[in-house]
Order: C-alpha cells, then sequence, then structure tokens
C-alpha cells in the first residue's frame, strides 16, 4: 500500500523527505508541498506516515481489503510510546489496532557517534562495536579463539 | 544614485549617526515629489487594481486549479472516516476563527514542528509583509498628499521597519528552503515554487531603491525607480494563480477549518492511546 500526501495539510517541511529509505519522497517544485514521486517503487515502511509532524501521509488500501470508501490511518505518539492504526471499511466497520512500540523516551537512546571511538585492538576482538555497555549487560559470553576454531 | 551614496557617506564621514544620515539628507536635499510624476489617483487605481487581480486570480486558482474540487474530495474523505463524523455539535465559529488567528495564524505555530529557524524567517516574512501592506494601503487612501515618505516619518519608520523585517526572514528563508536543506539542492537553484519569496524580495529590495532614489534629489533615478518597483509589485499580486501567494489564505482558510473539525471531534486519525508504554 504506497503512501500518499494530502496537499492542504501538508507544511512542506521535509521529514518524510529525509527518512524515506527508497528516496521517492520528493518536494513537488510547483508548490512545494512533499509527494510520492513513484508509488510502485515504495518499501510500504511506513517511516514517512509516522515521521510526518502534521500526519498529511497515508496509505492506499489495496482493493481486496479496503476498497472504496476506505480510510487506513496511522497515528503516532511518541510521547506514550504507541503507535495507532484504524481501518474504516467501505461499510462504515472500523477497527482500530494499537502497537507499544518503545518502552525509552524518544531520545533517550545515545547514537553510536556519542560513544567514544573504538581503539585498533577492538577489531580482533569478538565484540561489536561498543558491546556490551551498548546492549546495557554486564558482559557477553565469548569463546576462546582455539575454542572457535574447534566449533 | 552615485550622488545620494557619497552624500550619504560624506554625512557619516562627517560623524552623523547612520540614521540621522540618511534623514539629513531627505531633510537638506530636496527630495523627489513621487506626486509630480505619478498622481496620488495613480497609486490608488493602481493598488486597486492589484488587490482585484489578487482577487480575481484566487478565484481563477481555486476553480480553474481545482482547489476547491480537491478541498471537497478530502472533505468527504475526512468525512467518511470519522467514526460517528461528529455531526450535530454546534461549533461558534466567529470564537473559532478569532482564535485561530490569535493563536495560529499570527504565531504561525503550525510551523513549529517544522522547526524554530523556520517559524522564525516566516513569522518575520508574515509580519513584514503584513506591516507593508497596510502602510502602503493607508498612505495611499488616507494620506495621498504626504511625497516624500522620509524616513523620519511614521510612514518612513513602518515601511523600513517592514521592508526589513521581509529581507532578513526571506533571505533566511532561501537556505531553510525544504528543497535545498533536504534534498541537497544548491541554493541558487530556483523552482516555480520560488516565484513568491523571489518576488517579495525584489520588492522590497526595489522599495529601498525607489527611497534612496526619492531623498537623492534625482527625478531620473526616481523615474527609473518607479518604473522598476511598480512592474515588480504588480507581478507579485498578478501572478497568484502560478505561484505561492495563495497559500496565505488557503493555509489561514485551512487552519480555521482544522480547528473547526477539532471542536467538533471530526478526524480520520485513530483516537489517541490512553496508556502510556514509557518505562523509563
Amino acid at each position: 500500500m504506497p503512501t500518499f500526501v494530502y496537499m492542504s495539510m501538508c507544511d512542506g517541511c521535509g521529514k518524510c523527505v529525509e527518512i524515506c529509505p527508497s528516496d521517492i519522497m520528493h518536494i513537488d517544485p510547483v508548490m512545494r508541498r512533499a509527494y510520492n514521486i513513484e508509488p510502485e517503487y515504495c518499501w510500504e515502511c511506513y517511516s514517512c506516515v509516522k515521521a510526518c509532524p502534521q500526519n498529511a501521509i497515508d496509505m492506499r488500501g489495496y482493493a481486496d481489503f479496503a476498497p472504496l470508501g476506505h480510510a487506513l490511518t496511522v497515528l503516532r505518539e511518541p510521547e506514550k510510546g504507541v503507535v495507532s492504526w484504524k481501518v474504516v471499511y467501505r461499510n462504515g466497520e472500523t477497527k482500530t489496532f494499537r502497537f507499544p512500540i518503545r518502552t525509552t523516551k524518544f531520545g533517550s537512546i545515545k547514537p553510536p557517534t556519542a560513544y567514544p571511538e573504538p581503539s585498533l585492538e577492538a577489531l580482533s576482538s569478538p565484540l561489536l562495536a561498543h558491546e556490551p555497555e551498548y546492549l546495557k549487560v554486564e558482559g557477553l559470553p565469548t569463546l576462546h579463539p582455539k575454542e572457535a576454531e574447534r566449533a | 544614485m552615485v550622488l545620494f551614496c557619497l552624500r550619504f557617506l560624506g554625512s557619516v564621514q562627517f560623524g552623523k549617526v547612520l540614521y540621522i544620515g540618511f534623514g539629513y539628507i531627505g531633510l537638506t536635499m530636496t527630495a523627489v515629489n513621487i506626486n509630480n510624476i505619478l498622481p496620488p489617483v495613480f497609486f490608488e487605481v493602481f493598488v486597486g487594481v492589484l488587490f482585484v487581480a489578487m482577487v480575481l486570480g484566487l478565484v481563477y486558482d481555486a476553480l480553474g486549479g481545482r482547489k476547491l474540487a480537491y478541498f471537497r474530495a478530502e472533505r468527504r474523505m475526512m468525512l467518511s472516516a470519522t467514526s460517528g463524523g461528529g455531526q450535530g455539535k454546534e461549533v461558534g465559529v466567529a470564537g473559532v476563527v478569532g482564535r485561530t488567528l490569535v493563536t495560529n495564524l499570527a504565531t504561525s505555530r503550525e510551523l513549529a514542528k517544522c522547526g524554530a529557524s523556520r517559524r522564525a524567517s516566516h513569522e518575520l516574512m508574515l509580519w513584514g509583509f503584513i506591516l507593508s501592506v497596510i502602510v502602503v494601503v493607508v498612505k495611499v487612501f488616507a494620506y495621498p498628499d504626504v511625497s516624500p515618505v522620509l524616513p523620519s516619518s511614521v510612514f518612513g519608520v513602518l515601511l523600513n521597519l517592514g521592508g526589513l523585517l521581509v529581507l532578513v526572514g526571506g533571505l533566511w528563508y532561501l537556505w531553510l528552503r525544504v528543497n535545498v536543506s533536504h534534498e541537497g539542492n544548491s541554493v541558487f537553484r530556483v523552482t516555480r515554487a520560488d516565484m513568491f519569496i523571489l518576488s517579495l524580495l525584489a520588492n522590497a529590495v526595489l522599495g529601498f531603491v525607489l527611497e534612496g532614489a526619492d531623498l537623492s534629489g534625482s527625478v531620473v533615478a526616481t523615474d527609473v525607480a518607479l518604473g522598476l518597483y511598480l512592474p515588480v509589485t504588480a507581478f507579485m499580486f498578478f501572478s497568484v494563480p502560478w505561484s505561492k501567494f495563495s497559500h496565505i489564505f488557503y493555509k489561514g482558510a485551512y487552519a480555521i477549518q482544522r480547528e473547526i473539525d477539532r471542536e467538533r471531534g471530526v478526524s480520520r486519525l485513530p483516537t489517541p492511546s490512553e496508556d502510556s508504554y514509557i518505562k523509563e
């Protein structure tokens, strides 16, 4: 279900342009509003739908479940850590689905760039960068190189 | 213009403060009386024509550009997606309009989610434009005989302030344009969406040029400056159907509609969650 933009709600802030992994959300050169330049290439990840601060982006529902007069909308509430979806069928039936998406506050998790740069010796370690502190555990089980070879 | 610049620099060189120097020229040199070049009635008719062109352009865009049809289709979708439709609730439209104008449109609140810089630049342009329009309309219709408009007069101070706000906000906005800041295009890449802001900036710049030419006392320079200023101003108002000028009205009307919808409980979105899942 590719996305589309309601032009009257869009402010042209560009958040969907930034977040789209398929690079198909662009800015209209006439009215400077966002639009999906190639719906067939949409990954349907809905990152733009959730990122839009004006809730100006919706999905086109497929004809097999939401034809003619349907609506499929999403509300992102980052301050509550929840995303809600609403499906309105053409007979008026409405279903709402609510999904907790995280338990930590937005912005509370340090990005990789906030950690000190690993040393060169870390390349020989089986641990990934910033493990184990990045995973918030005291330590990870590791194999001795000889045990690893045998395994 | 050269004479004006030399005199201006000269006044600064002799220890005058910048602003006093500007007023000094206007007072000691004989500024051009624009009413001798174009009579006051010309400017009254000019402003009237611009207003009519703006209204006709807006109507043409709303009907011919199918903006109204699109808006109606969106309304139908919005109402069909609303559980219960929010029907039957009485809303005081006048109160909503007043509240929206004061708390939303006057402060560009909608742009708060787009970033503080964009909101601030929009505020500068918005209030600079409004101030300039009000001053020009009052000057043309209520005080048509006041010429020249000296920088030290109330009209001059307000006009210069309006032009300055537009210039600062507009130039700042050029670097904040979403296709520049988010799509990485060159700041000098111009599209049709830039027509309005560029004509607005050109209008502000040529307004200062006209003021300088007027105060320099050169009739030729004032003629040339008027010959540039009037067509650019006319272009801004005549290009309404093809530029972003119309967003002033569309976004304002839509903000009011959205407030009314909020009061009536009309929303296509899911109902907000009552629970918070944030634990830390």
